[in-house]
């Protein structure tokens, strides 16, 4: 399996804080990688750095290397690496417009499309997001009028819109409900056939259930919780916590890489 | 009683002691409100009131059709320069406002963006018989305009150019970050995210700051004065053809000795007062769902 996104030794930093340090990770394609992480640990920061959009914030100070399909993200055009790379947010961010045209206003973008092929994109992506059933009566309904979770899936389905390769999702399901947050489940199991996902989520039983892999980020750094001693480090106190969790869980195989003694990976299913 | 729960109780009696007098200093602020409120409606009240008996004492459905010289005559062409102008400031302004309000929000620096917001400031405080000034020595005279539509036009339009800017700015910033990254995060451009996205959420703004403009720009006498004269009948020229505008009426025709000439006066100020009036509600009406 190759690596679609490989992170070496990136750091993010403002004038007054070091966000992420030193962090390497790599993620295969079609699988879904999970990033957990108490909160403000970075793990937002740290998958915007994937499709630059750190780059709208000129005081990110951005160091060490993403790599895209070996080539890295800074040799990109920024607009084709953002359509390659689709990011859903943490909070809800649909567009102050009909549903139909937040789905639309993607493909547009990148290129002229007839009025049927876009019908198509919409209601393709609407389907896959698990939304469809619920607002194809009504596309010219402001979005903003949706319930939060109904907005939490027009904005997958948004991200969805322009076919991405990778799709990162931020706590995709924190507003749904137990049925609603099962098919988006059930969606990312699907999407890794084509796509590659990769996940930051708090609901750590979710992770156990979706993923191929999960790193865990505390403080800004990747900890490598496969190592017997690591988490004993009186550094990672809370992090242990999240562990004891996490291992309870799962019953996966694990590798551990020793490449710059830099990242561990837990696998579930096939080993790479 | 424990310690932590009798201090509780100490608490919540020092809280509870002064309620009395807030309770009175809440109704003060409302008395105090009601009186702005009834001033200012008396006040609105005796101006339009004032305006709408003389005017609809004197004005009759002939004024609206014929063209006038400010003693004899109607306003009709009068009615039409003030529109021609404000048109010609519009083709001026809106674009300059539009986009100088988008680059004041979304691309200035803090030193860029402070000179611009500090020279559109200035122009806001200069004295409008100083921009018609202007209007006269560099376009009217320098550029060879004469007095016409066009000097007039752009004089006015420089001075509509700080409000439509800063309203525009206002309604650009008014739309949240989150909408932008979304946008960017789709892949979006920066032309992109400025048209489809920004111009098209701003437009309540936009269109709430033209409306605005015109307004300001309908009721100016002193910059047109030197700049667009007036005219006793239509004005179908851009330049070297002076043009009519309505506040040029009120204020010639009021000097005027002959009683007709006081009508027309009063009816161009009904006239004049109407019409902003109605597009300050429509300004309001469009903007309702913000
Ligand atoms: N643009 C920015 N400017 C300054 N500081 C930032 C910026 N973005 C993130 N940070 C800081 O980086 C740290 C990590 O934030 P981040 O949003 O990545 O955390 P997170 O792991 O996603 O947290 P959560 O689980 O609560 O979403 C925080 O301390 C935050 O204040
Ligand atoms: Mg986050």
């Amino acid at each position: 399996m190759t690596d679609i996104i490989e992170v070496k030794n990136l750091g993010v930093a403002t004038d007054k804080q070091q966000i992420l340090s030193n962090v390497s990770l790599s993620i295969p394609e079609n699988t879904i990688t999970t990033i957990v992480g108490p909160s403000g640990s970075g793990k937002s920061t740290l998958i915007r750095t994937f499709n630059r959009l750190t780059d709208l914030y000129p005081r990110l100070r951005v160091n060490g290397e993403v790599l895209f399909h070996g080539r890295s993200v800074r040799e990109y055009k920024v607009m084709l690496l953002r359509r390659r790379i689709g990011l859903v947010f943490q909070k809800p961010n649909p567009f102050p417009m009909s549903v139909f045209d937040n789905v639309a206003f993607g493909p547009k973008l990148h290129a002229s499309l007839t009025g049927s092929q876009l019908d198509t994109i919409v209601e393709e992506s609407l389907k896959h997001a698990g939304l469809y059933g619920e607002v194809k009566d009504n596309m010219e309904k402001n979005a903003m009028d949706l319930s939060g979770g109904q907005q939490q899936r027009l904005c997958i389905a948004r991200a969805l819109a322009v076919q991405p390769e990778v799709l990162m999702m931020d706590e995709p399901t924190s507003s749904l409900d137990p049925i609603a947050k099962s098919r988006i489940e059930e969606l990312m199991l699907r999407l890794k056939e084509d796509y590659t996902v990769v996940l930051v989520t708090h609901d750590i039983d979710q992770a156990n259930r979706v993923s191929d892999s999960i790193e865990l980020l505390y403080n800004g750094k990747i900890v490598e919780y496969e190592k017997p001693d690591v988490l004993q480090m009186p550094e990672y106190e809370h992090a242990r916590q999240f562990v004891m969790k996490l291992s309870r869980q799962v019953g996966r195989q694990s590798r551990s890489t020793s490449e710059n003694g830099c990242f561990v990976k837990l696998m579930r299913g096939s080993l790479v | 009683m424990t310690e932590s729960a009798s201090k509780t109780a100490d608490f919540r009696k020092l809280m509870d002691a002064k309620f009395e007098r807030r309770v009175f200093s809440d109704l003060l602020v409302r008395i105090i409100g009601y009186c702005i409120l009834g001033l200012m409606t008396g006040l609105l009240l005796a101006i339009v009131g004032y305006v709408a008996i003389l005017g609809l004492g004197s004005i009759s459905f002939k004024m609206f059709v014929t063209v006038g010289n400010t003693s004899t005559g109607g306003l009709a062409n009068a009615i039409v320069g003030t529109w021609e102008l404000v048109g010609m400031g519009l083709l001026l302004s809106l674009p300059v406002g539009v986009f100088g309000g988008l680059y004041l929000s979304e691309y200035s620096s803090r030193y860029t963006g402070g000179v611009l917001r500090l020279f559109v400031d200035i122009l806001t405080s200069i004295p409008s018989i100083v921009l018609g000034l202007f209007g006269y020595l560099v376009l009217v005279i320098e550029l060879n305009m004469g007095y016409s539509l066009l000097a007039g036009g752009l004089t006015l339009g420089v001075m509509m150019i700080p409000y439509i800017m800063r309203i525009s700015e206002i309604s650009y910033s008014n739309i949240p970050g989150e909408t932008r990254e979304a946008a960017f995060a789709l892949g979006a451009n920066s032309m992109q995210v400025s048209l489809r996205l920004l111009l098209v959420q701003a437009r309540v703004g936009i269109m709430t700051a033209i409306l605005l403009s015109i307004s300001i720009a309908a009721g100016e006498t002193a910059q047109l004065l030197y700049t667009a004269l007036f005219n006793n009948g239509y004005t179908t020229g851009l330049t070297h053809e002076p043009v009519a505008y309505l506040t040029y009426v009120i204020w010639y025709s009021l000097n005027q000795p002959t009683p007709y000439a006081h009508a027309l006066a009063y009816s161009a100020a009904l006239v004049l007062v109407s019409s902003i009036f109605f597009l300050l509600l429509l300004s309001k009406y469009i903007g309702r769902g913000k």
